[in-house]
């Protein structure tokens, strides 16, 4: 009995729309770029932005072009195209369909807005050890040259050797000069002003957080997985920047009306994994029982996790690579787990919604971990279940919204007790 | 007060109607693929066999995959509240519950008090159902009901380790290709089925008395086999398909009241 | 008993050794993945012992790992949480894959009956910098067996072990170099058991045992030995089922390309004044594993195999959701295809569907 039933999310800010505008904007930029002969680069994984931003280089990012047509649902389509190349259903859904877009013979009009041919590619092992190797037989087809940035797994927690950040640090000055022989080049001066930007950029979403914390929550993960687009993407702009200081100004006025989600909020939960991007009104789902989305912990990748006080714009290179290095992401479990702990205690979560996406090897391994320890820690319990956040071929909205159901019900039980 | 719980899943539809707290009838039949029509017909042969009409009813839950096409109902439930209804009725005192059923598998966890404290859904794969036993009868030319019984006539331990349908479809046909005792690749997909049952309840960490409901939980094969798995005292109702359904009718008793 | 029926038997029965190294109160210390220094154990007075799987279905393990998590991997917890690994003073994983990497996480989170440790090698081969963060990893790592030994570890004793398990690596090589023949000595699927049970029993007595095998079957011409010449390669092979089968449809197994197999031994540990930067460069500057860039030294070494033991198809065997491997076989079919055909075969750990496998192999070895 599978039925696909989808519906966009509801966003409720002002700034969220024009963060959209933003990312629009940014891919006709590259478009731009391209046409007008400037070498593209491709990247994927936590390349830190900061170096392509001081670069002032147009990049396509991997994990960002499929998210962006799964919203469209024609993600489908070219998982199918990847998947008659060859490539298993077993390969992460975001890279089959960037396959897929890189290879097809025709595209559609609205990926076409947003794609071009690399020029070079720069791909990292952080967060997904085997995943860049997809990138390979791009390179492969589109005679792109390639430029592999090596990740140690953190094996530390927050104390991350020196040595391993001088081995990263070092991986970084590699990405600059492979791209430099590109005719890209990193001014110095600008990347100190990127990273002095970068440090900016989370001290602002340090503060929207806190004010995302508010009861009633004055937005749900809808419009902060929109907001996070700045984080991940922008770090190292001023439009980052006033992007930012815009959204936290709209949220402050929410707050102080006490404008929320709902007006009356029974629960809080939070989401683990990644979201259904065909599907994001799957978040909203639970809304009628009065249950919101109040964080997502895919916001929070590439440096929502993180103390600004790291940043050293004197160091650049360092910076950015502790700064990758303590990722969230970056198995092992430790900082991943401190992070689910602090954000259930903070943003008062009443439940975490944990969907495993089948063709992902990193996030589905954290499931059991987090349920746990987020149980034992705080007795906030987890329900798990699958769900793959990109290609609609695997959802089953029924049996998604069956554990929803079930667990929401068993939530306010236990309120009422 | 006469109320009814009707708990359509995607294989079997059950219909319990009950007076105050006691059982006045009930109707397991197939759902097919007309579940509006199926609905209606259980629900006719069990006001029949009780000897009343619709309107003596007073208020209906629906439960089950198929909750939302049932037409003359007056609320609806999740099939965990309603399995946990149903199992707290029949055994005060336990600490969870595993429903095994055509499509859908799941473990419920309970407190002391009843209340559930955690549970897990089968993801969408059919292996550790009804649908995929149904499928290994037909490999093996037996009749669904009767493998469970012919499982414990085993002698030998065979290993059917693909956890996945299809594979494992695909091994048990080399077992037959293979002359393999019938009895034994038997009690090798029954084993297979539990370690995945098993597995489901384990994610929840499943302990104390635990009732096993659900179509499947006739199987005497499978329940011997998750009973040695298992560390658990595991019971099975008497009749352990219509326990949704039973849950449904007294919430729907408990709503009116 | 011969010695190839030895090494035959202590695969198949890897009990007998343990229990004969740990009479004496000797330490084993387990491990998982090709990049694992085994020398700086052995070193140390500790038997390393690579731990495999089995093709038994998985129970508890489901419940800690997603389905989608890599069989191989999961069965190796099922069976550490079933303590058939407490046997082991220590376990030791290396960074090769995200599944190792969660492996890690749950043995150090739920295996309380022996402790884990994490090598953190880089995945970039060739590299010198790669090659000086490696060093401090090793140290480290050094230091935790020179604790659970309770020996000093000298330059001299690290020379010694690099000596010992080159010399295994020869021979294995040798062994295997009788497979390059018009009609090989050895059958694939004898060598991988005697590979497998090499790796896992103290190298002084392996070494012993592979002289005389080589001896014993350098004569020999193994039955049926003419068929068409295959290579399997891919995800790790830690039972001869699927070898088996090829043999069984008429396939001449010659080369294979695991890591419980050539991956194992095809290179040898360098010469260098320094014994750690030994350790480091031999790890480093060994492309074989599917996880490694850059995948061109990779090519070059499966290459090299396909002319040395003059394949005539290839079978790329990926278990499922085997990332390493399960990335690059799209790239790397295209590759090899120039030199001979290639069938991927998408299956599970245990190799349980063999009956769907058979008719595609069948159909391969038949096209050839």
């Amino acid at each position: 009995m599978t039925t696909k039933v989808t519906a966009p999310g509801k966003k409720n800010l002002e700034t969220t729309l024009e963060i959209s505008k933003a990312i629009r904007a940014y891919y006709a930029g590259v478009k731009l770029a391209k046409m007008e002969g400037k070498p593209v680069v491709w990247s994927y994984g936590l390349v830190p932005r900061e170096i392509f931003h001081a670069a002032e280089a147009p990049v396509l990012y991997l994990e960002h072009l499929p998210l962006m047509i799964g919203a469209k649902q024609l993600s489908g389509h070219y998982m199918q195209i990847a998947e008659e190349e060859g490539f298993s259903r077993d390969v992460c859904a975001f890279h089959r369909c960037f396959l897929g877009c890189s290879v097809a013979k025709e595209r559609e009009p609205y990926l076409d807005k947003f794609f071009v041919s690399p020029d070079l590619i720069v791909a990292s092992n952080l967060p997904c050890m085997s995943e860049t190797k997809s990138f390979l037989y791009s390179a492969d087809y589109h005679d792109a040259p390639y430029y592999f940035l090596d990740a140690p797994i953190n094996t530390w927690g927050k104390d991350v050797p020196e040595y391993a950040i001088d081995y990263f640090a070092g991986q970084l000055q590699g990405t600059i000069d492979f791209m430099a022989e590109k005719g890209i080049h990193v001014d110095w001066d600008r990347l100190k002003e990127a990273v002095r930007l970068s440090k900016k950029l989370v001290e602002l979403w340090r503060e929207i957080d806190v004010c995302r914390r508010a009861v009633p929550a004055p937005i749900s993960s809808v419009d902060g997985l929109t907001a996070a687009y700045p984080l991940i993407q922008l770090p190292g702009t001023q439009l980052g920047v006033t992007l930012f200081e815009r959204l936290l100004e709209e949220l402050k006025g929410k707050v102080e009306r006490k404008e929320g989600v709902l007006e009356d909020e029974k629960l809080r939960l939070m989401w683990f994994g990644v979201p259904p991007f065909y599907n994001m009104g799957l978040l909203n789902y639970g809304e009628k029982y009065g249950a919101v989305v109040v964080k997502s912990m895919v916001e929070y990748i590439a440096g929502g996790g993180y103390d600004p006080a790291i940043l050293d714009p004197d160091q650049p290179l360092k910076s950015l690579a502790y700064k990758a290095l303590i990722d969230i992401v970056n198995p092992t479990a430790e900082n991943m787990l401190d992070f689910i702990v602090d954000a259930v205690n903070d943003f008062k979560v009443d439940g975490l919604v944990g969907v495993v996406k089948r063709s992902c090897g990193l996030l589905p391994g954290y499931m059991r971990l987090a349920k746990d320890t987020v149980y034992e820690n705080t007795g906030v319990p987890t329900t798990i279940f699958d769900l793959d956040g990109l290609d609609i071929r695997e959802y089953d909205d029924a049996t998604s919204k069956a554990n929803l159901d079930s667990f929401i019900e068993a939530l306010l039980a236990s309120k009422r007790r | 007060m006469v109320t009814a719980g009707i708990d359509v899943g995607s294989l079997v539809t059950k219909v319990v109607l009950l007076n105050q707290d006691k059982i006045m009838s009930n109707e397991v039949l197939s759902t097919g693929v007309d579940i509006e029509g199926a609905s209606r017909k259980a629900m006719d042969a069990a006001l029949n066999k009780a000897g009343i009409s619709l309107k003596d009813v007073e208020s209906i839950v629906a439960t089950g995959a198929g909750k939302k096409k049932v037409p003359f109902e007056s609320g609806q439930a999740t099939e965990v509240m309603c399995d946990t209804k149903g199992a707290l009725h029949l055994y005060p005192s336990i600490g969870g519950i595993i429903d095994i059923g055509g499509e859908n598998c799941r473990a419920i966890k309970c407190d002391a008090d009843g209340n559930v404290v955690d549970f897990a859904l089968n993801d969408k794969c059919a292996s550790g159902t009804g649908i995929f036993l149904d499928a290994m009868a037909k490999a093996l030319r037996v009749k669904p009901e009767e493998m469970g019984e012919l499982s414990l006539q085993s002698t030998q331990d065979i290993e059917v380790t693909s956890m996945c349908a299809v594979f494992a479809e695909s091994e048990v046909v080399s077992m037959i290709h293979r002359k393999m005792p019938k009895y034994d690749i038997l009690k090798g997909i029954h084993k297979s089925i539990a370690s995945r049952i098993f597995g489901l309840a384990n994610r929840i960490l499943l302990e104390g008395k635990i009732i096993v409901i659900g179509g499947i939980a006739k199987n005497v094969g499978l329940v011997s086999i998750l009973k040695e798995l298992m560390d658990s005292e595991l019971v099975v109702p008497e009749e352990p398909d219509i326990v949704g359904a039973l849950g449904a009718a007294l919430l729907a008793r408990e709503r009116r009241a | 008993m011969g010695s190839l029926e030895k090494l035959m038997d202590i695969f198949e029965n890897p009990q007998k050794e343990i229990d004969e190294w740990k009479k004496d109160g000797k330490k084993i210390v387990g491990h998982r993945c090709l990049y694992v220094p085994e020398e700086i154990i052995h070193a140390a007075g500790m038997l390393p012992y690579p731990t495999f799987g089995t093709p038994e279905p998985i129970s508890k393990a489901d419940s800690y790992f997603q389905p989608c998590a890599c069989e191989f991997v999961r069965n190796i917890f099922d069976l550490s949480m079933d303590k058939k690994f407490d046997f082991l003073d220590t376990m030791v994983l290396c960074n090769t894959c995200d599944a190792v990497r969660h492996l890690y996480n749950m043995w150090d989170s739920y295996i309380d009956s022996v402790p884990c440790y994490m090598v953190n090698n880089p995945q970039k081969m060739y590299d010198e910098s790669g090659i000086q963060f490696y060093l401090h990893e090793l140290e480290k790592f050094k230091e935790l067996m020179e604790d659970l030994s309770g020996t000093k570890i000298t330059d001299d004793a690290l020379k010694n072990s690099i000596e010992l398990f080159d010399e295994t690596r020869r021979l294995l090589k040798e062994l295997n170099a009788l497979r390059m023949r018009d009609i090989p000595a050895i059958a694939g699927s004898e060598f991988l058991r005697v590979s497998m049970a090499s790796m896992l029993m103290p190298k002084e007595k392996a070494n012993l045992l592979l002289k005389e095998i080589i001896d014993e079957v350098k004569d020999r011409e193994i039955k049926d030995g003419d068929g068409p010449r295959i290579m399997l390669t891919g995800s790790v092979m830690d039972n001869p089922t699927l070898i088996e089968l090829v043999e069984e449809m008429g396939g001449v197994v010659v080369a294979d390309d695991f890591c419980t197999s050539t991956k194992y031994f095809w290179y040898e540990t360098k010469p260098n004044s320094n014994p750690m930067e030994a350790i480091a460069r031999f790890n480093l500057e060994r492309s074989v594993c599917g996880h490694t860039h850059p995948v061109s030294n990779r090519y070059d070494y499966m290459n090299e195999l396909i002319d040395d033991f003059n394949v005539d198809g290839i079978i790329y065997f990926n278990i499922k959701y085997c990332h390493p491997f399960v990335y690059e076989s799209a790239t790397i079919k295209k590759q090899l295809e120039e030199k001979a055909p290639v069938l991927i075969l998408e299956t599970d750990h245990s190799l349980s569907g063999l009956g769907q496998l058979k008719t595609r192999v069948q159909a391969f070895i038949e096209m050839l």
